[in-house]
């Protein structure tokens, strides 16, 4: 709580503060400095690399078998491999390796460096395993390396081929690990995970050179990399957690980029002319979530009426002004299989929610629990539904706590209602429509916690996994957009799981900083430039 | 063949051992079972909180095998007094372990916060005594006049201000307008490790090498947070200082003293104030001790990679490990100003000795 109002006082007086002088010393044309909050460095091990920022960095230095465009998240571009193939059936998956990469200990890079990184990750059984479960990768003999630039992988599901190479732009899936300089440092048979906390041991286009969680990251360009070393030789990440306090570095001309932009600045910033602002849709969205373990929630109509009482458009004006579009669907705008923009059939209703209610014999309301996370703007957004509600005569109380806290109680379906947000791994339906319209199996024993859908205790039916697994294998791209627009449609009328909003990356650049590409997805810093 | 000693009756134990070991036995044994009780309770509370490891290691997207795989791994699957007395034996043979949310062992990372801490908290008590014993004596002896209200006045708004705010105020006022201080961090971000490490005190080790383009660096990004926490220090060691006075100037030596025709000063300097040192050795030990246990906001706002950060995010995620080897640290830091305390007490206090 100190903190949050640490952090309203620190965006108001900055804005106070907004006009600040200008025209020190620039930082070094080569070197690229950014500011963003390093509390957490879990590991950088690409087998359980989890956190947001700690894997952007880790992709600037583990190249993935295939890549996502820089501009366009949804084509599928050379990366390891220079071309890939797929057997008739979609399952047998063949890469030729690029020829000529050698890590730093001299060593060639070959699919044999590739298949290892890939059977390590299998054997220690960490959350790469677990997204390489999801592509039917399970087991070691999935994994063929007929000669040194060859590698051969046999998935077990059946998709359509326009969805798997998505599974190999995932740099913890598919990059290439040096495992005598990982071998080196084993302890106690853990593969290196020990060391891998806080080293690198990839191919990419940038090295590790300094990590010290609370104060500083420095990458370095790697000059053996294929394509030559990157234009800016270093990367120095500053640890700075206060936005307001990063917006000064940056006015100030400190620093490049800022990574926190807290939304009640970015008006006055992007008047700023000295800085300069990228934004791209997000691949993720906005949710509310109601558990179907709760007998009232359970309710079609009490579900529905939740779907009147938030004020998508309000909200999109103040609170999440240029920060987040409203998407009620699952499949974010700028993905394949996504809803054409504005079909977003529900607003802002309270006599229709009260009606509502009122039929399902809750007519005198009830009081509910709602979760929620500490950090912008979730708060906001969950007390604001709580006025809503409360005008229909429904009692939510509003608890925030830390994500990993929330996670916690996800895990465990202990809650009532939960407002959070879902970070998709690739741009196809597929992904969106496992998550949230998709549970293999509702009971608590199958523990399926990264199905949304198991988390709320939604069993969605037969129609539901039918279409699901229909799309994933559809070969023909139109049927595939319609039977996910079919999907969504339903989704939406029937899911206990409410889409609000569509979150919009925003880039605060100095307006030296001439070329970042951010596809929404992912963030390359190889072909970072400025004068 | 028994010789003379043989036949003198033997002296118990007790009194073979010297007189003063005694009681530094005595002594070191009740740290012991403090810092183990204090060890024990954050233990357990820790586990009783619903902050899970796991959690923040596995992410979200993680299926239930993952989950248990990394419970198993970090030892959460045995009962919690087996855990506890795993973590005691491996303190006790020097290793805490290691720290979830860093990967690093925790007592690296306490190599880094703790120097970051000790260096701000530092001078940030040199500030708070500088300007707060000066001020509370004068208030104390210009009781009621102009001068005690502006020190209260001071002190009430050193005391009642939110100190993030004043953090970025300062920041915005001396860093972005003026140009005066450095920004976040410790160091100008160019001057990273241009100093062998020593003590890991930037002022320090910047002296020691004899670099003083890195010492003024570092000297300008402390200033600003040092002068804030110093502030706050200073508002509540003058009041009391104030008050430590007010009591002795009413006391009949001091009114003996006047009356024999000693300066103003010489009294309540000489005399005066020699006798609330004792209880303002206590007032400064305990400020100090605060200053040392980290101060969250402003090391989040300054991003000052000191201990009170290290401790929070630790307590956030419930990562036992860094969180024990902290409170046994906060614990201990406790320990020894009380004991330096009370040295004092004997130098400045000549009943005590």
């Amino acid at each position: 709580m100190l903190i949050r109002s640490a952090r309203a006082a620190l965006a108001g007086a900055v804005l106070f503060g907004s006009a600040v002088t200008t025209g020190q010393a620039a930082t070094p044309k080569d070197v690229f400095v950014m500011a963003s909050d390093l509390t957490t460095f879990i590991t950088f091990d690409p087998a359980a690399a989890n956190e947001s920022f700690p894997n952007e960095l880790l992709r600037q230095m583990c190249t993935p078998l295939l890549s996502l465009d820089h501009q366009d998240p949804s084509k599928v571009v050379a990366g390891l491999a220079e071309t890939w193939s797929s057997s008739p059936d979609g399952k047998t998956w063949t890469f030729s390796i690029r020829r000529g990469m050698v890590f730093a200990s001299g060593k060639p890079v070959t699919s044999a460096s590739i298949a290892w990184s890939m059977r390590r990750s299998m054997k220690l059984n960490l959350v790469t395993a677990s997204l390489m479960r999801d592509w039917g990768l399970n087991s070691p003999d999935q994994i063929a390396t007929p000669d040194d630039h060859t590698l051969v992988l046999t998935l077990t599901k059946d998709l359509a081929p326009s969805v798997t190479p998505f599974a190999f732009t995932n740099h913890r899936l598919g990059s290439a690990l040096d495992a005598d300089a990982v071998m080196a440092h084993e302890k106690d048979g853990d593969l290196g995970a020990g060391w891998l906390n806080t080293n690198v041991a990839c191919y990419g286009p940038y090295r590790l050179n300094t990590l010290r969680a609370q104060e500083v990251v420095i990458l370095e360009g790697y000059p053996k990399f294929w394509s030559g070393a990157p234009a800016m030789k270093r990367i120095i990440v500053r640890h700075v957690p206060e936005p307001g306090a990063q917006r000064l570095l940056l006015e100030k001309n400190d620093i490049d980029y800022a990574k926190s932009v807290e939304a009640s600045s970015l008006a006055a910033m992007v008047a700023n002319p000295d800085l300069r602002f990228q934004f791209k849709p997000r691949l993720d969205s906005v949710y509310l979530a109601l558990n179907q373990k709760d007998p009232i929630l359970t309710n079609p109509k009490v579900i529905e009426a939740f779907r009147y009482l938030i004020d998508y458009q309000g909200l999109s004006e103040t609170v999440q002004k240029g920060r987040a579009e409203i998407r009620q669907s699952f499949v974010p705008a700028g993905v394949f299989g996504a809803l054409p923009k504005g079909e977003d059939p529900y607003r802002l209703d309270i006599a229709k929610a009260k009606s509502l209610l009122a039929e399902a014999g809750y007519g005198d309301g009830f009081k509910k629990t709602i979760l929620t996370m500490t950090n912008y703007p979730f708060p906001d957004l969950a007390q604001n539904l709580q006025q809503n509600a409360a005008k229909a005569g429904v009692t939510l109380e509003v608890r925030t706590m830390a994500t990993a806290q929330l996670y916690t109680l996800m895990r465990s379906r202990d809650f009532q209602m939960l407002m959070a947000v879902y970070d998709y791994d690739y741009p196809d339906a597929n992904d969106m429509a496992l998550r949230m319209a998709y549970n293999p199996d509702n009971s608590d024993a199958a523990k399926a916690t990264n199905f949304l859908a198991w988390r709320a205790a939604w069993a969605p039916g037969a129609w539901f996994k039918e279409q699901v697994e229909t799309a994933q294998r559809e070969r023909d791209p139109a049927k595939r957009t319609a039977l996910y627009a079919e999907l969504q449609r339903r989704h939406m009328q029937e899911s206990p799981i409410i889409g609000i909003f569509q979150r919009l990356g925003a880039m605060a650049l100095h307006k030296r900083v001439k070329r970042f590409d951010y596809n929404g997805a992912e963030l390359f810093y190889d072909t970072i430039q400025k004068d | 063949m028994s010789s003379l000693t043989d036949l003198a009756p033997r002296r118990p134990v007790r009194a073979r051992l010297p007189r003063r070991v005694l009681p530094i036995l005595r002594g070191s044994l009740s740290i012991a079972l403090t810092l183990l009780g204090l060890l024990a309770l954050t233990f357990f509370i820790g586990r009783v909180l619903p902050f899970d490891p796991i959690a923040a290691v596995v992410g979200e997207k993680a299926d239930a095998s993952v989950y248990e795989t990394v419970r198993a791994r970090l030892g959460l699957d045995q009962p919690l007094y087996v855990q506890f007395g795993l973590f005691l034996r491996d303190m006790l043979s020097g290793n805490f372990g290691r720290a979830i949310f860093t990967g690093n062992a925790v007592a690296d990372d306490l190599r880094h916060v703790i120097p970051a801490t000790v260096e701000l908290a530092t001078v940030a008590i040199i500030i708070g005594c500088g300007f707060g014993i000066p001020f509370g004596v004068a208030a104390a002896v210009y009781r009621g006049r102009p001068i005690d209200h502006a020190v209260r006045l001071l002190s009430l708004v050193g005391h009642s201000v939110p100190i993030f705010w004043l953090g970025l105020m300062g920041l915005i006022i001396f860093y972005a307008w003026l140009g005066w201080v450095g920004g976040s961090g410790r160091v100008d971000i160019f001057y990273l490790d241009a100093v062998p490490r020593r003590t890991g005190m930037l002022l320090v080790d910047s002296l020691l090498a004899g670099d003083w383009d890195v010492f003024v660096s570092a000297f300008r990004h402390i200033i600003l947070p040092a002068l804030l926490l110093g502030y706050s220090s200073m508002a509540y060691i003058s009041r009391m200082t104030r008050s430590f006075m007010l009591d002795q100037l009413g006391q009949e030596y001091v009114t003996t003293a006047r009356v024999k025709g000693l300066s103003r000063r010489r009294v309540v300097w000489g005399h005066a104030f020699r006798n609330v040192l004792v209880q303002l050795a206590t007032i400064v030990a305990i400020s100090y001790g605060g200053l040392l246990e980290g101060a969250v906001l402003t090391e989040t706002v300054f991003a000052w990679p000191g201990f009170g950060q290290y401790l929070t995010t630790a307590l956030m995620i419930g990562d036992m490990n860094a969180v024990l080897a902290c409170t046994l640290i906060v614990g201990l830091v406790f320990i020894c100003l009380n004991l330096i305390t009370d040295l004092l007490y004997r130098f400045l206090d000549p009943r005590t000795r």
